[in-house]
Protein backbone atom coordinates (compact mmCIF):
# COMPACT_ATOMS: atom_id res chain seq x y z
CA UNK A 1 0.00 0.00 0.00
CA UNK A 2 1.29 2.97 -0.98
CA UNK A 3 0.99 5.42 2.13
CA UNK A 4 3.05 8.80 1.00
CA UNK A 5 0.68 10.31 -1.17
CA UNK A 6 -2.63 8.56 -0.67
CA UNK A 7 -5.60 10.41 0.94
CA UNK A 8 -3.66 13.56 1.43
CA UNK A 9 -7.07 15.97 2.05
CA UNK A 10 -5.33 18.08 -0.77
CA UNK A 11 -6.14 15.59 -3.81
CA UNK A 12 -8.81 15.15 -5.80
CA UNK A 13 -8.48 11.46 -6.01
CA UNK A 14 -11.93 9.66 -6.51
CA UNK A 15 -13.53 8.38 -3.61
CA UNK A 16 -13.11 4.87 -4.31
CA UNK A 17 -9.66 4.94 -4.67
CA UNK A 18 -9.07 7.19 -1.58
CA UNK A 19 -11.01 4.35 0.60
CA UNK A 20 -8.22 2.15 -0.17
CA UNK A 21 -5.71 3.54 1.24
CA UNK A 22 -4.63 5.16 4.56
CA UNK A 23 -5.31 8.51 4.81
CA UNK A 24 -2.27 10.67 5.72
CA UNK A 25 -4.65 12.42 8.48
CA UNK A 26 -4.88 9.22 10.04
CA UNK A 27 -1.07 8.23 10.36
CA UNK A 28 -0.23 11.72 11.85
CA UNK A 29 -3.23 10.67 14.67
CA UNK A 30 -1.80 7.68 15.45
CA UNK A 31 1.61 9.05 15.45
CA UNK A 32 0.44 11.93 17.80
CA UNK A 33 -1.26 9.25 19.84
CA UNK A 34 2.07 7.47 20.37
CA UNK A 35 3.78 10.40 20.97
CA UNK A 36 1.58 10.99 23.92
CA UNK A 37 1.36 7.58 25.26
CA UNK A 38 5.07 7.89 25.12
CA UNK A 39 5.22 11.16 27.32
CA UNK A 40 2.58 10.49 29.55
CA UNK A 41 5.03 7.08 30.25
CA UNK A 42 7.70 9.12 30.73
CA UNK A 43 6.70 11.67 32.99
CA UNK A 44 5.39 8.78 35.01
CA UNK A 45 8.74 7.17 35.08
CA UNK A 46 10.30 10.44 35.97
CA UNK A 47 7.91 11.73 38.84
CA UNK A 48 8.33 8.20 40.66
CA UNK A 49 12.40 8.39 40.26
CA UNK A 50 12.82 11.32 41.37
CA UNK A 51 10.61 12.06 43.91
CA UNK A 52 11.58 10.94 47.64
CA UNK A 53 8.31 8.23 47.70
CA UNK A 54 9.52 4.58 48.54
CA UNK A 55 10.00 2.36 46.02
CA UNK A 56 8.14 -0.12 48.01
CA UNK A 57 5.11 1.97 47.66
CA UNK A 58 5.73 3.51 43.85
CA UNK A 59 5.73 1.65 41.24
CA UNK A 60 7.04 2.63 37.38
CA UNK A 61 6.26 1.43 33.85
CA UNK A 62 9.00 -0.48 34.20
CA UNK A 63 7.90 -2.44 37.36
CA UNK A 64 4.60 -2.84 35.68
CA UNK A 65 6.35 -4.23 32.31
CA UNK A 66 8.35 -6.68 34.75
CA UNK A 67 5.27 -8.03 36.52
CA UNK A 68 3.37 -8.22 33.45
CA UNK A 69 6.47 -10.18 31.27
CA UNK A 70 9.36 -10.90 33.32
CA UNK A 71 9.39 -14.41 35.20
CA UNK A 72 10.06 -14.16 38.65
CA UNK A 73 9.57 -10.26 39.37
CA UNK A 74 6.56 -10.94 41.52
CA UNK A 75 4.22 -13.83 43.36
CA UNK A 76 2.81 -16.06 40.97
CA UNK A 77 6.75 -17.04 39.82
CA UNK A 78 5.33 -17.36 36.20
CA UNK A 79 4.47 -14.16 34.47
CA UNK A 80 2.31 -15.79 32.29
CA UNK A 81 0.44 -17.01 35.45
CA UNK A 82 0.01 -13.58 36.83
CA UNK A 83 -1.45 -12.65 33.29
CA UNK A 84 -3.97 -15.19 33.35
CA UNK A 85 -5.29 -13.99 36.57
CA UNK A 86 -6.00 -10.74 35.53
CA UNK A 87 -8.18 -12.09 32.65
CA UNK A 88 -11.36 -12.91 34.17
CA UNK A 89 -11.29 -9.57 36.53
CA UNK A 90 -10.26 -7.65 32.94
CA UNK A 91 -13.65 -9.70 31.52
CA UNK A 92 -15.63 -8.86 34.62
CA UNK A 93 -15.52 -4.70 33.86
CA UNK A 94 -15.25 -5.13 30.30
CA UNK A 95 -18.96 -7.05 30.78
CA UNK A 96 -20.22 -4.50 32.96
CA UNK A 97 -19.01 -1.58 30.79
CA UNK A 98 -20.43 -3.32 27.46
CA UNK A 99 -23.96 -3.97 28.70
CA UNK A 100 -23.72 -0.67 30.67
CA UNK A 101 -22.92 0.98 26.80
CA UNK A 102 -25.72 -0.88 25.18
CA UNK A 103 -28.33 0.24 27.74
CA UNK A 104 -27.52 3.89 27.58
CA UNK A 105 -26.96 4.35 23.69
CA UNK A 106 -30.11 2.64 23.33
CA UNK A 107 -32.18 4.55 25.91
CA UNK A 108 -30.70 7.74 24.74
CA UNK A 109 -31.48 7.07 21.22
CA UNK A 110 -35.06 6.43 21.62
CA UNK A 111 -35.04 9.55 24.39
CA UNK A 112 -33.57 11.46 21.17
CA UNK A 113 -35.87 10.51 18.75
CA UNK A 114 -39.22 10.91 21.05
CA UNK A 115 -37.70 14.38 21.56
CA UNK A 116 -37.04 15.29 17.97
CA UNK A 117 -40.37 13.63 17.15
CA UNK A 118 -42.60 15.05 19.41
CA UNK A 119 -42.41 19.27 19.86
CA UNK A 120 -44.41 18.77 22.99
CA UNK A 121 -42.35 16.14 24.61
CA UNK A 122 -39.38 18.77 24.00
CA UNK A 123 -40.91 21.68 25.41
CA UNK A 124 -42.21 19.76 28.68
CA UNK A 125 -38.57 17.80 29.39
CA UNK A 126 -35.56 19.39 27.16
CA UNK A 127 -35.14 21.86 29.85
CA UNK A 128 -34.63 18.84 32.53
CA UNK A 129 -32.29 17.45 29.88
CA UNK A 130 -30.38 20.72 29.18
CA UNK A 131 -29.57 21.09 32.98
CA UNK A 132 -28.71 17.19 33.88
CA UNK A 133 -26.52 16.61 31.38
CA UNK A 134 -24.03 19.04 32.87
CA UNK A 135 -24.38 17.18 36.50
CA UNK A 136 -21.82 14.04 36.31
CA UNK A 137 -24.37 11.87 37.80
CA UNK A 138 -20.82 9.64 38.37
CA UNK A 139 -20.94 11.35 41.87
CA UNK A 140 -24.82 9.95 42.77
CA UNK A 141 -23.17 5.90 42.65
CA UNK A 142 -24.04 5.90 45.79
CA UNK A 143 -27.59 6.61 45.32
CA UNK A 144 -28.34 4.70 42.34
CA UNK A 145 -26.58 1.72 44.45
CA UNK A 146 -28.92 2.47 46.88
CA UNK A 147 -31.85 2.11 44.16
CA UNK A 148 -30.89 -0.69 42.49
CA UNK A 149 -28.69 -2.54 44.92
CA UNK A 150 -25.92 -4.77 44.16
CA UNK A 151 -26.27 -7.38 41.42
CA UNK A 152 -25.12 -9.13 38.05
CA UNK A 153 -26.48 -5.74 36.86
CA UNK A 154 -26.19 -2.72 39.01
CA UNK A 155 -22.34 -1.57 37.92
CA UNK A 156 -23.96 -1.18 34.12
CA UNK A 157 -26.73 0.44 35.33
CA UNK A 158 -24.51 2.72 36.91
CA UNK A 159 -22.66 3.22 33.78
CA UNK A 160 -25.79 3.33 31.59
CA UNK A 161 -27.61 6.21 33.98
CA UNK A 162 -24.14 8.20 33.89
CA UNK A 163 -23.61 8.50 30.11
CA UNK A 164 -27.34 8.47 28.95
CA UNK A 165 -28.14 12.48 29.34
CA UNK A 166 -24.90 13.65 27.41
CA UNK A 167 -25.52 11.09 24.65
CA UNK A 168 -29.18 11.28 23.94
CA UNK A 169 -28.21 15.26 24.13
CA UNK A 170 -25.94 14.51 21.45
CA UNK A 171 -28.26 12.28 19.80
CA UNK A 172 -30.81 15.30 19.65
CA UNK A 173 -28.59 17.96 18.13
CA UNK A 174 -27.23 15.92 15.58
CA UNK A 175 -31.17 14.66 14.52
CA UNK A 176 -31.78 18.44 14.07
CA UNK A 177 -29.05 18.79 12.34
CA UNK A 178 -30.38 17.95 9.01
CA UNK A 179 -30.46 21.21 6.45
CA UNK A 180 -33.84 22.68 6.13
CA UNK A 181 -34.01 21.85 1.94
CA UNK A 182 -33.03 18.10 2.59
CA UNK A 183 -36.23 17.98 4.60
CA UNK A 184 -38.15 19.72 2.14
CA UNK A 185 -37.51 17.44 -0.40
CA UNK A 186 -38.18 14.76 1.34
CA UNK A 187 -41.81 16.42 2.15
CA UNK A 188 -41.96 17.30 -1.31
CA UNK A 189 -41.71 13.86 -2.91
CA UNK A 190 -44.19 13.02 -0.38
CA UNK A 191 -42.28 10.96 2.45
CA UNK A 192 -43.82 10.98 5.92
CA UNK A 193 -42.23 11.92 9.21
CA UNK A 194 -40.94 8.23 9.39
CA UNK A 195 -39.08 8.12 6.10
CA UNK A 196 -37.45 11.33 7.18
CA UNK A 197 -36.53 10.16 10.18
CA UNK A 198 -34.67 6.81 8.73
CA UNK A 199 -33.30 8.39 5.48
CA UNK A 200 -32.30 11.77 6.56
CA UNK A 201 -31.92 12.39 10.02
CA UNK A 202 -30.77 9.16 11.35
CA UNK A 203 -27.95 9.12 9.03
CA UNK A 204 -27.19 13.06 9.71
CA UNK A 205 -27.09 12.51 13.52
CA UNK A 206 -23.92 9.91 12.97
CA UNK A 207 -21.28 11.95 12.87
CA UNK A 208 -22.83 13.62 16.91
CA UNK A 209 -23.93 9.68 17.52
CA UNK A 210 -19.73 8.88 17.43
CA UNK A 211 -18.61 12.57 18.87
CA UNK A 212 -20.83 11.54 22.14
CA UNK A 213 -19.49 7.70 22.24
CA UNK A 214 -15.99 8.58 21.96
CA UNK A 215 -16.80 10.06 25.82
CA UNK A 216 -19.83 7.70 26.72
CA UNK A 217 -17.52 4.44 26.06
CA UNK A 218 -14.24 5.57 28.47
CA UNK A 219 -17.14 6.74 30.67
CA UNK A 220 -19.13 3.26 31.01
CA UNK A 221 -15.53 2.07 32.49
CA UNK A 222 -14.95 4.90 34.58
CA UNK A 223 -18.09 4.48 36.37
CA UNK A 224 -18.47 0.25 36.48
CA UNK A 225 -15.07 0.47 37.79
CA UNK A 226 -16.16 3.03 40.52
CA UNK A 227 -19.16 0.78 41.36
CA UNK A 228 -16.64 -1.94 41.57
CA UNK A 229 -14.44 -0.37 43.82
CA UNK A 230 -16.91 0.86 46.05
CA UNK A 231 -19.43 -1.83 46.31
CA UNK A 232 -18.61 -5.28 45.15
CA UNK A 233 -15.90 -7.58 45.18
CA UNK A 234 -15.18 -8.20 41.37
CA UNK A 235 -14.12 -6.62 38.19
CA UNK A 236 -11.19 -3.93 37.64
CA UNK A 237 -12.61 -1.74 40.47
CA UNK A 238 -12.71 -4.41 43.51
CA UNK A 239 -9.26 -5.56 42.69
CA UNK A 240 -7.96 -1.65 42.47
CA UNK A 241 -8.81 -1.89 46.02
CA UNK A 242 -8.07 -5.30 47.90
CA UNK A 243 -4.69 -5.12 45.97
CA UNK A 244 -3.98 -1.99 47.86
CA UNK A 245 -5.35 -2.97 51.55
CA UNK A 246 -2.84 -6.18 51.01
CA UNK A 247 -0.18 -3.69 50.19
CA UNK A 248 0.12 -5.70 46.85
CA UNK A 249 1.30 -2.61 45.06
CA UNK A 250 3.31 -4.27 42.29
CA UNK A 251 -0.82 -5.94 41.24
CA UNK A 252 -2.16 -2.16 42.08
CA UNK A 253 -0.19 -0.61 39.65
CA UNK A 254 -0.37 -3.02 36.86
CA UNK A 255 -4.17 -2.74 37.25
CA UNK A 256 -4.19 1.25 37.19
CA UNK A 257 -2.66 1.11 33.94
CA UNK A 258 -4.94 -1.91 33.17
CA UNK A 259 -7.68 0.07 33.79
CA UNK A 260 -6.91 3.42 32.08
CA UNK A 261 -5.72 1.45 28.98
CA UNK A 262 -9.15 0.04 28.98
CA UNK A 263 -10.80 3.26 28.94
CA UNK A 264 -8.73 4.48 26.17
CA UNK A 265 -8.83 1.12 24.34
CA UNK A 266 -12.76 2.21 24.62
CA UNK A 267 -12.16 5.62 23.07
CA UNK A 268 -9.75 4.44 20.56
CA UNK A 269 -12.35 1.44 19.20
CA UNK A 270 -15.41 4.65 19.20
CA UNK A 271 -13.04 6.43 16.64
CA UNK A 272 -11.94 3.80 14.90
CA UNK A 273 -15.47 2.90 14.24
CA UNK A 274 -16.34 6.43 13.84
CA UNK A 275 -13.52 6.13 11.21
CA UNK A 276 -14.94 3.72 9.16
CA UNK A 277 -18.57 4.49 9.12
CA UNK A 278 -18.21 8.29 8.55
CA UNK A 279 -15.18 7.54 6.40
CA UNK A 280 -17.58 6.61 3.41
CA UNK A 281 -20.19 8.82 3.78
CA UNK A 282 -19.14 12.17 4.74
CA UNK A 283 -16.29 14.51 3.71
CA UNK A 284 -13.42 13.49 6.29
CA UNK A 285 -13.98 15.49 9.05
CA UNK A 286 -13.18 15.15 12.51
CA UNK A 287 -15.72 15.27 15.07
CA UNK A 288 -14.72 16.38 18.38
CA UNK A 289 -15.51 14.42 21.52
CA UNK A 290 -18.41 16.05 23.53
CA UNK A 291 -17.29 19.27 24.95
CA UNK A 292 -19.62 19.03 27.92
CA UNK A 293 -21.16 15.63 29.65
CA UNK A 294 -17.20 14.42 30.54
CA UNK A 295 -18.82 11.81 33.71
CA UNK A 296 -15.03 10.47 34.45
CA UNK B 1 -46.68 41.85 21.25
CA UNK B 2 -48.82 39.52 22.40
CA UNK B 3 -48.19 37.11 19.40
CA UNK B 4 -44.64 36.97 20.53
CA UNK B 5 -45.26 36.27 24.24
CA UNK B 6 -47.54 33.36 23.85
CA UNK B 7 -45.57 30.89 22.39
CA UNK B 8 -42.95 31.99 25.39
CA UNK B 9 -46.09 31.55 27.95
CA UNK B 10 -46.59 28.02 26.34
CA UNK B 11 -43.28 26.95 26.12
CA UNK B 12 -43.22 27.94 30.32
CA UNK B 13 -46.37 25.85 30.70
CA UNK B 14 -45.17 22.84 29.18
CA UNK B 15 -41.59 22.52 31.33
CA UNK B 16 -43.63 23.36 34.20
CA UNK B 17 -46.09 20.31 33.13
CA UNK B 18 -42.90 18.51 32.53
CA UNK B 19 -41.61 19.26 35.99
CA UNK B 20 -44.61 18.06 37.64
CA UNK B 21 -45.08 15.20 35.73
CA UNK B 22 -41.42 14.35 36.92
CA UNK B 23 -42.35 15.05 40.35
CA UNK B 24 -45.90 13.14 39.76
CA UNK B 25 -43.98 10.02 38.86
CA UNK B 26 -41.44 10.11 41.65
CA UNK B 27 -43.85 10.60 43.99
CA UNK B 28 -46.07 7.54 42.94
CA UNK B 29 -43.37 5.06 42.84
CA UNK B 30 -41.88 6.25 45.93
CA UNK B 31 -44.92 5.74 47.97
CA UNK B 32 -46.29 2.33 46.02
CA UNK B 33 -42.88 0.65 45.75
CA UNK B 34 -40.49 1.94 47.75
CA UNK B 35 -42.58 2.71 51.34
CA UNK B 36 -42.03 0.25 53.71
CA UNK B 37 -44.94 -1.29 55.57
CA UNK B 38 -43.79 1.13 58.94
CA UNK B 39 -44.23 3.98 56.69
CA UNK B 40 -40.42 4.77 56.27
CA UNK B 41 -39.31 5.25 53.19
CA UNK B 42 -36.72 3.25 50.89
CA UNK B 43 -34.25 3.89 48.53
CA UNK B 44 -36.72 6.58 46.07
CA UNK B 45 -37.83 8.82 49.31
CA UNK B 46 -40.83 11.34 47.56
CA UNK B 47 -39.58 14.15 46.89
CA UNK B 48 -41.22 16.55 49.24
CA UNK B 49 -39.64 14.41 51.92
CA UNK B 50 -36.10 14.97 50.25
CA UNK B 51 -36.59 18.86 49.82
CA UNK B 52 -37.89 19.11 53.61
CA UNK B 53 -34.55 17.16 54.95
CA UNK B 54 -32.38 19.41 52.37
CA UNK B 55 -33.94 22.49 53.78
CA UNK B 56 -33.28 21.09 57.04
CA UNK B 57 -29.60 20.03 56.36
CA UNK B 58 -28.66 23.93 55.42
CA UNK B 59 -29.44 24.69 58.65
CA UNK B 60 -27.20 22.17 59.92
CA UNK B 61 -23.48 23.89 60.30
CA UNK B 62 -22.06 20.67 59.68
CA UNK B 63 -23.46 19.82 55.94
CA UNK B 64 -22.02 23.90 55.35
CA UNK B 65 -18.65 22.88 56.64
CA UNK B 66 -19.12 19.89 54.26
CA UNK B 67 -20.40 21.81 51.10
CA UNK B 68 -17.06 24.48 51.99
CA UNK B 69 -14.65 21.92 52.17
CA UNK B 70 -15.60 20.28 48.83
CA UNK B 71 -15.88 23.49 47.41
CA UNK B 72 -12.62 24.23 47.85
CA UNK B 73 -11.18 21.59 46.71
CA UNK B 74 -12.96 21.92 43.37
CA UNK B 75 -12.29 25.40 43.46
CA UNK B 76 -8.05 24.87 43.58
CA UNK B 77 -8.28 22.00 41.09
CA UNK B 78 -10.53 24.47 38.83
CA UNK B 79 -7.82 26.87 39.30
CA UNK B 80 -5.24 24.32 38.15
CA UNK B 81 -7.06 22.73 35.45
CA UNK B 82 -7.42 26.45 33.70
CA UNK B 83 -4.43 27.66 34.42
CA UNK B 84 -2.69 24.50 32.77
CA UNK B 85 -5.37 24.38 29.72
CA UNK B 86 -4.25 28.33 29.01
CA UNK B 87 -0.67 27.66 29.05
CA UNK B 88 -1.41 24.57 26.92
CA UNK B 89 -3.51 26.91 24.58
CA UNK B 90 -0.73 29.10 24.31
CA UNK B 91 2.06 26.84 23.53
CA UNK B 92 -0.02 24.94 20.47
CA UNK B 93 -0.14 28.50 19.15
CA UNK B 94 3.48 29.02 19.27
CA UNK B 95 3.92 25.30 18.22
CA UNK B 96 1.43 24.45 16.23
CA UNK B 97 2.84 20.44 15.51
CA UNK B 98 1.75 20.14 19.16
CA UNK B 99 -2.09 20.36 18.73
CA UNK B 100 -2.61 16.43 18.49
CA UNK B 101 -0.84 15.93 21.69
CA UNK B 102 -2.38 18.58 23.48
CA UNK B 103 -5.73 17.39 22.82
CA UNK B 104 -4.83 13.70 23.48
CA UNK B 105 -3.75 14.77 27.08
CA UNK B 106 -7.35 16.06 26.95
CA UNK B 107 -8.78 13.33 26.15
CA UNK B 108 -6.59 11.17 28.37
CA UNK B 109 -7.74 13.11 31.62
CA UNK B 110 -11.68 12.87 30.22
CA UNK B 111 -11.28 8.98 29.76
CA UNK B 112 -8.81 7.97 32.87
CA UNK B 113 -11.38 6.11 35.09
CA UNK B 114 -11.90 7.36 38.77
CA UNK B 115 -11.36 4.32 40.32
CA UNK B 116 -7.61 3.89 38.77
CA UNK B 117 -6.48 7.37 39.28
CA UNK B 118 -7.55 7.63 42.98
CA UNK B 119 -5.78 4.75 44.78
CA UNK B 120 -2.57 5.98 43.54
CA UNK B 121 -3.24 9.52 44.33
CA UNK B 122 -4.14 8.35 48.10
CA UNK B 123 -1.04 6.56 48.10
CA UNK B 124 1.27 8.78 47.33
CA UNK B 125 -0.15 11.61 49.51
CA UNK B 126 -0.29 11.86 52.82
CA UNK B 127 -3.13 10.58 54.71
CA UNK B 128 -6.03 13.02 55.56
CA UNK B 129 -4.77 15.19 52.18
CA UNK B 130 -7.42 16.24 49.84
CA UNK B 131 -5.22 15.90 47.32
CA UNK B 132 -7.84 13.03 45.49
CA UNK B 133 -10.43 15.61 45.68
CA UNK B 134 -8.17 17.98 43.47
CA UNK B 135 -7.12 15.43 41.44
CA UNK B 136 -10.46 14.51 40.13
CA UNK B 137 -11.82 18.01 40.10
CA UNK B 138 -8.89 19.03 37.42
CA UNK B 139 -9.43 15.74 35.40
CA UNK B 140 -13.23 16.20 35.18
CA UNK B 141 -12.33 20.07 33.86
CA UNK B 142 -9.24 19.80 31.96
CA UNK B 143 -10.55 18.50 28.58
CA UNK B 144 -13.76 20.92 28.27
CA UNK B 145 -10.85 24.07 29.40
CA UNK B 146 -8.46 22.63 26.56
CA UNK B 147 -11.17 22.20 24.01
CA UNK B 148 -12.48 25.80 25.06
CA UNK B 149 -8.95 27.49 25.18
CA UNK B 150 -7.99 26.35 21.29
CA UNK B 151 -11.35 26.83 20.18
CA UNK B 152 -10.91 30.42 21.76
CA UNK B 153 -7.07 31.47 20.77
CA UNK B 154 -8.31 29.95 16.77
CA UNK B 155 -11.31 32.12 17.06
CA UNK B 156 -9.41 35.35 16.05
CA UNK B 157 -9.80 36.15 12.47
CA UNK B 158 -7.56 35.63 9.97
CA UNK B 159 -7.35 39.19 9.17
CA UNK B 160 -6.24 40.16 12.78
CA UNK B 161 -3.95 38.18 13.43
CA UNK B 162 -2.40 39.42 9.74
CA UNK B 163 -2.48 43.05 10.85
CA UNK B 164 -0.37 42.15 13.80
CA UNK B 165 2.72 40.26 11.38
CA UNK B 166 2.23 43.05 9.21
CA UNK B 167 3.47 45.41 11.44
CA UNK B 168 6.22 43.52 12.55
CA UNK B 169 4.53 41.47 15.61
CA UNK B 170 5.54 37.73 16.31
CA UNK B 171 3.15 35.12 17.22
CA UNK B 172 3.45 35.84 20.93
CA UNK B 173 2.57 39.38 20.13
CA UNK B 174 -0.84 38.13 18.18
CA UNK B 175 -1.40 35.63 21.11
CA UNK B 176 -0.94 38.41 23.75
CA UNK B 177 -3.29 41.49 21.57
CA UNK B 178 -5.31 39.38 19.51
CA UNK B 179 -6.01 35.86 20.14
CA UNK B 180 -6.35 36.20 24.43
CA UNK B 181 -9.47 38.84 24.15
CA UNK B 182 -10.77 36.35 20.88
CA UNK B 183 -10.51 33.54 23.10
CA UNK B 184 -12.71 35.08 25.89
CA UNK B 185 -16.06 33.72 24.89
CA UNK B 186 -15.63 30.14 24.48
CA UNK B 187 -12.79 30.25 27.52
CA UNK B 188 -15.99 31.48 29.44
CA UNK B 189 -18.59 29.09 28.52
CA UNK B 190 -15.42 25.95 29.11
CA UNK B 191 -15.43 27.91 32.33
CA UNK B 192 -19.20 27.45 32.91
CA UNK B 193 -19.22 23.58 31.91
CA UNK B 194 -16.50 23.27 34.50
CA UNK B 195 -17.64 24.71 37.44
CA UNK B 196 -20.51 21.55 38.27
CA UNK B 197 -17.74 19.24 37.11
CA UNK B 198 -15.52 20.52 39.69
CA UNK B 199 -17.65 20.39 42.15
CA UNK B 200 -18.51 16.68 41.46
CA UNK B 201 -15.19 15.90 40.47
CA UNK B 202 -14.13 17.06 44.09
CA UNK B 203 -17.33 14.66 45.82
CA UNK B 204 -16.64 12.25 43.73
CA UNK B 205 -13.00 12.33 45.30
CA UNK B 206 -14.13 12.05 48.76
CA UNK B 207 -15.46 8.35 48.37
CA UNK B 208 -11.37 7.38 48.18
CA UNK B 209 -10.03 9.52 50.44
CA UNK B 210 -8.11 8.32 53.39
CA UNK B 211 -8.17 10.62 56.95
CA UNK B 212 -11.02 12.80 55.32
CA UNK B 213 -14.03 13.28 56.89
CA UNK B 214 -15.42 16.47 55.83
CA UNK B 215 -17.56 16.71 52.57
CA UNK B 216 -20.23 15.98 50.97
CA UNK B 217 -18.87 12.94 49.15
CA UNK B 218 -18.03 11.53 53.06
CA UNK B 219 -21.80 12.45 54.03
CA UNK B 220 -23.16 10.80 51.06
CA UNK B 221 -21.22 7.43 52.06
CA UNK B 222 -21.77 7.85 55.37
CA UNK B 223 -25.73 7.84 54.90
CA UNK B 224 -25.27 4.96 52.90
CA UNK B 225 -23.47 3.22 55.57
CA UNK B 226 -26.61 3.47 57.83
CA UNK B 227 -29.16 3.11 55.22
CA UNK B 228 -30.61 6.74 55.83
CA UNK B 229 -32.25 7.04 51.84
CA UNK B 230 -33.54 10.44 52.65
CA UNK B 231 -30.84 11.90 53.56
CA UNK B 232 -28.61 10.36 50.57
CA UNK B 233 -30.88 11.91 48.26
CA UNK B 234 -30.77 15.40 50.22
CA UNK B 235 -27.24 15.13 49.58
CA UNK B 236 -27.47 14.62 46.01
CA UNK B 237 -29.98 17.57 45.56
CA UNK B 238 -27.85 19.95 47.78
CA UNK B 239 -24.62 18.78 45.54
CA UNK B 240 -26.97 19.31 42.35
CA UNK B 241 -27.67 22.68 43.55
CA UNK B 242 -24.54 24.01 44.42
CA UNK B 243 -22.84 23.03 41.20
CA UNK B 244 -25.62 24.73 39.41
CA UNK B 245 -24.58 27.56 41.42
CA UNK B 246 -21.26 27.58 40.18
CA UNK B 247 -22.39 27.37 36.90
CA UNK B 248 -24.58 30.31 37.33
CA UNK B 249 -21.73 32.36 39.25
CA UNK B 250 -19.07 32.21 36.18
CA UNK B 251 -21.77 33.31 34.16
CA UNK B 252 -22.78 36.02 36.04
CA UNK B 253 -18.85 37.13 36.81
CA UNK B 254 -18.75 36.39 32.85
CA UNK B 255 -21.50 38.85 32.08
CA UNK B 256 -21.20 41.55 34.40
CA UNK B 257 -16.56 41.35 33.20
CA UNK B 258 -17.07 40.81 29.85
CA UNK B 259 -20.79 41.59 28.73
CA UNK B 260 -20.32 40.95 24.96
CA UNK B 261 -20.10 37.26 25.94
CA UNK B 262 -23.32 37.17 27.43
CA UNK B 263 -25.72 36.15 24.51
CA UNK B 264 -23.14 33.02 23.21
CA UNK B 265 -21.54 30.17 24.67
CA UNK B 266 -23.97 28.78 26.57
CA UNK B 267 -25.24 26.03 24.89
CA UNK B 268 -26.43 25.22 21.16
Amino acid sequence: MDIDDGGSEMTDLPRKVRSVRIPRRAIISFLSAAATLILVLLLWQVIITTSTISTYQAKTPIDVWRYLFVDGAAKPVSAADRRADLVPIIAVTVFHAAVGLIFGVTAATVGAIVLSLSSTARAMFLPIALVLQTVPLIAMAPVIFAVFGSGVLTAAIVAAIVTFFPLMMNIRAGLSSASPETIELVHAYGGGRRRLLWHVQLPAALPSLFAGLKIAAPATVSAATLYEFLFSFEGLGANLLTSKSYSNYPLLWTLVAVTVALALAAYALAALVERLVLSHRYPPTRTHPSRRGGAS
Amino acid sequence: MRALRRPRARATALAVTGVALILGGWQIVAVTAFTRANGSFGAIPPPGEVARRAVQDLADPGYWSGLSATASSALIGYAIAALAALILGVVVMLLPWLDDVVNNIGVIAACAPVAAISPIVVLLSPTGSRAVSITLAVLAVEFPMIVGVLLGLRAATSSQVDLVYAYGGSEWTAIRTVRIIAAVPSVIAALKIGAPAAFLGAMTGEFFAVGVDTGVGRLLLSQQYVGDYVGMWAIALLATLVSALGYAGVALVARLSAPWTSMTGGRR
